[in-house]
């Protein structure tokens, strides 16, 4: 029994933009054709679909079917969902099944560069809305046969669409088995964005680092794909989920394989020194002050004290207050036009930094700390880590409030006893410490060491040398 | 529960056990009765150690995959085996919350005079358990991780030398005689104490035996040589008189040196220290829990109740004025236990070894 228009308007609530469009064939049969005129193009349906079907002799439409790639169907809930993602649906007279042709409509923007993660030189693609254009621009750039894509369906009423990519021999294949698994059993009854499926698939919902990566960009997207990560591409979200990152991944950025390997070097150095100052200087700084002032010269100290001897609250405090202005005024500034977070930037780092102090609210040495830290945890090429480092501050000042030096220590142990405990699908997150993996790993972690030294198969074809002082000399 | 490590991972599981509070007193310990001779008495306890290591190694590699709970199991059968495991946990116990009471200590007179050792024992006990609960893997990565900080100490100690040092008080070699520089060893070996690791954590190191040894006396020299660097530092940077006063004179070869930026470089020192010294104390508890369990959860249970333990006992020792005989008792049950006890089932294993192999089979 075939599936009447009635049925489908009513699987589809009713809804005012299912058209359907009546024919008659050449040898005089009926013909329904259904689509959403939301979702379907009606220029293509128009020209690919009604017009050869009217020229179609009955007899070989069976072929038309065949060349137009349209589905076969009778069961209603394939055709209501494949009118959802834009398909024709055409319907002929005393026919068992209906035939479903492809006639999607896709509006999207244009390939552009991400805001959030700008890089000065290589590539300025970044990935955009739509789930085919972001396959693309991965295959673009990866042109192999181990290239693989698994699409999932997700969200009982959203039905989004979630592509799983990876390349077939590189991935460790239970990583990928898990990854699949952890896919296929999520349960959602709306799904819009990879956040979304990071809070799914994470293991470790306490901690405050990210366990996975999200990314606009391309080029660092492809990159893991080469190492063997997963990505997960999401319908309708420009950001790309990297699975399993290891804390170091945070740290890295394109730029630094796009400049020479000394200043690519001196970089990766910067930004794990900012990660140590972002979590701990103010701690210091209230440790200093208020238990081993001794640790600071006379010189040095005698400013710090002036600087503090109008201050009427302790320095936790302080630092405190700050840090929670520093956070209104990065949280009011980003959703502003231009303009108005200009003016956000005067008042918040002038009017405010200078008044306080002159107001002896706070002190000159704390806004230099607070400044250089807030400094440090915008060094991370990824946005979301400086969060998590600032957050990390806070726990840290209450402990150097609390028990000086020694409360740093404890703290700083228990940070890295977490990162050294949590694991993303298997993968210690703090990997290469842990299962070392030989040297080699250690080549792009805290410098970044010549493409010919730390690629294997990057060497130099036999009569040539190899090596920091002899490079294409001959043996 | 078994989870495999590597050959590095043993080396640092190792070498962070050994290397901890001990040190930062041990060259005024060891000046005592070894004068300007005592960095040799560092290098003679090294031997001795390498000889009981040896040991260790003919027992490991002879019942691979045991650790020495399994191991008295099968040497001592059933009962007495159970007996004897329960003796190694009181004394894991015992060496945890001796080294914790020491532990606050220390940071009682440098860092925090006022804040009261319950508090302290409970912050670092919590930490302890926090990483002692999780498996061998993982606590060796954290092991590998802070060891970074070994280099950074080094870099400190070595900022030491820019004070007077006199090479002279350390010339003749060989002054004080064979006699006082083994007497010097034997107070050594009591703060290089930790090698014992090795009978529990090697039964889970994938390593042939050639590898193992390897591996262990690389820990043991390195050990070795990292603590003769710092008694040879404090031994030409203080007169003998000065050294015999001081209590950790490691801490105050570092106090006098002041920078542009910071004084008081001890500070920082003793600040990066309480790491390798919380690592003695996570080795201990891990060694307590495997010391009588197998199984994950049990293993769990036991760390979080030997915490408990170990912080009742440090709070009370800690109260008392004077460990001195606490200490002397402590120095016996080590020689028992590390020394006495394997050489008695190296013994055993040599003498009957069919028996024990058929017992296995």
């Amino acid at each position: 029994m075939a599936v009447s228009y009635a049925q489908i308007k009513e699987y589809l609530s009713d809804s005012e933009d299912l058209k359907a469009q009546s024919l008659i064939l050449p040898n005089a049969a009926a013909c329904t054709i259904l689509y959403l005129e939301s979702m379907a193009n009606l220029e293509i349906i128009q020209s690919f679909i009604i017009q050869p079907l009217l020229e179609t002799p009955y007899h070989n439409i069976e072929q038309f079917a065949a060349a137009t790639g349209a589905q076969k169907s009778s069961d209603l809930e394939l055709i209501g969902h494949s009118l959802l993602d834009g398909y024709c649906v055409i319907r002929l007279e005393n026919h068992e099944n209906v035939y479903m042709i492809s006639a999607a409509q896709s509006y999207g923007r244009s390939i552009d560069e991400p805001m959030a993660e700008q890089i000065i030189k290589g590539s300025h693609e970044g990935f955009v809305e739509s789930l085919s254009t972001n396959l693309y621009l991965l295959r673009y750039r990866i042109k192999s046969p181990q290239f693989k894509v698994r699409y999932f369906t997700i969200g009982t009423l959203t039905n989004t669409k979630v592509a799983m990519v990876y390349m077939e021999k590189l991935a460790d294949p239970n990583i990928v088995m898990e990854c699949e698994n952890r896919l296929k059993s999520i349960n959602l009854t709306q799904l819009y964005s990879t956040g979304e499926i990071d809070e799914m698939l994470e293991e470790h919902p306490l901690s405050p680092f990210p366990q996975s990566l999200n990314t606009e960009r391309t080029d660092r997207a492809v990159s893991y794909l080469m190492e063997g990560k997963i990505n997960i591409l999401v319908d309708g979200s420009a950001t790309v989920l990297v699975l399993p990152i290891t804390f170091f991944s945070f740290y890295q950025s394109p730029d630094d394989y796009n400049s020479r390997w000394i200043i690519g070097s001196f970089y990766r150095l910067v930004r794990m020194i900012s990660f140590i100052l972002a979590i701990s200087l103010p701690a210091i700084y209230i440790a200093i002050v208020s238990y081993h002032s001794e640790v600071l010269p006379p010189g040095i100290l005698y400013s710090v004290k002036v600087s503090l001897t109008y201050v009427p609250f302790p320095p936790i405090v302080e630092a405190i207050a700050m840090q929670v202005i520093l956070e209104l005024l990065k949280e009011a500034a980003i959703r502003l036009p231009s303009p108005i977070s200009q003016t956000i930037g005067i008042v918040g780092g002038l009017v405010i930094g200078t008044a306080v102090v002159e107001a002896h609210l706070v002190s000159h040495t704390m806004i230099v700390v607070i400044g250089l830290t807030a400094i440090a945890s915008f060094a991370a090429p990824l946005n979301e880590f400086g969060t998590s480092l600032r957050i990390l501050g806070f726990p840290t000042m209450f402990a150097a409030a609390l028990f000086g030096f020694f409360g740093i220590s404890v703290m700083m142990m228990v940070i890295f006893i977490h990162l050294c405990k949590i694991e993303t699908l298997g993968v210690p997150y703090f990997a290469p410490f842990g299962p070392f993996h030989g040297k080699d790993s250690m080549k792009d972690i805290f410098l970044r060491l010549p493409v010919w030294k730390s690629q294997k198969n990057a060497q130099l074809p036999g009569p040539y040398k190899q090596s920091f002082t002899q490079r294409w000399k001959r043996h | 529960m078994n989870i495999s490590i590597t050959q590095r991972q043993l080396f640092f599981l190792i070498i962070k056990t050994q290397i901890g509070i001990g040190l930062l007193s041990l060259p005024s310990v060891i000046q005592d009765s070894a004068g300007g001779d005592a960095w040799i008495s560092v290098l003679g306890s090294g031997l001795v150690i390498q000889l009981l290591i040896l040991v260790y190694w003919r027992l490991c590699s002879q019942y691979p995959g045991m650790n020495l709970r399994e191991m008295s199991l099968l040497f001592f059968g059933k009962y007495a085996g159970k007996a004897v495991n329960f003796i190694y946990y009181c004394f894991f116990v015992v060496v945890a919350g001796y080294a914790c009471t020491l532990y606050v200590r220390l940071i009682k007179v440098w860092l925090l005079p006022l804040t009261p050792s319950w508090v302290l024992l409970l912050l670092i006990l919590a930490v302890g358990v926090y990483l002692a609960v999780e498996n061998l893997r993982v606590v060796a990565r954290f092991y590998e991780v802070a060891s970074i900080l070994l280099i950074i100490l080094l870099g400190i100690s070595l900022a030491s030398l820019s004070n007077e040092t006199h090479i002279s008080n350390i010339l003749p070699m060989g002054q004080s005689g064979m006699a006082h520089i083994a007497k010097g060893s034997e107070k050594t070996f009591f703060a290089m104490l930790g090698f014992e690791v090795i009978l529990y954590f090697a039964a889970q190191s994938k390593d042939t035996p050639r590898g193992l040894i390897r591996t262990i006396s690389f820990a043991n020299w390195f050990v070795t040589l990292f603590y003769a660097f710092f008694v040879f530092i404090c031994l030409i940077g203080f007169s003998q008189d000065a050294l015999s006063k001081v209590k950790e004179p490691v801490l105050f070869l570092l106090r006098g040196l002041t920078f542009q930026l910071f004084d008081r470089l001890d500070l920082i020192f003793l600040s990066i220290w309480i790491i390798p010294m919380s690592a003695t104390i996570v080795s201990y508890l891990c060694m307590a829990g495997k010391s009588l369990t197998k199984k994950r959860s049990a293993y769990q249970r036991m760390v979080w109740f030997s915490g408990t333990l170990v912080l009742v006992l440090a709070s009370y020792l800690s109260t008392r004025e004077s460990l001195d005989t606490f200490s002397k008792w402590m120095e016996y049950g080590y020689l028992v236990m590390i020394a006495a006890v394997p050489l008695l089932m190296w013994a055993m294993s040599f003498l009957f070894r069919s028996f024990y192999k058929r017992r296995l089979t």
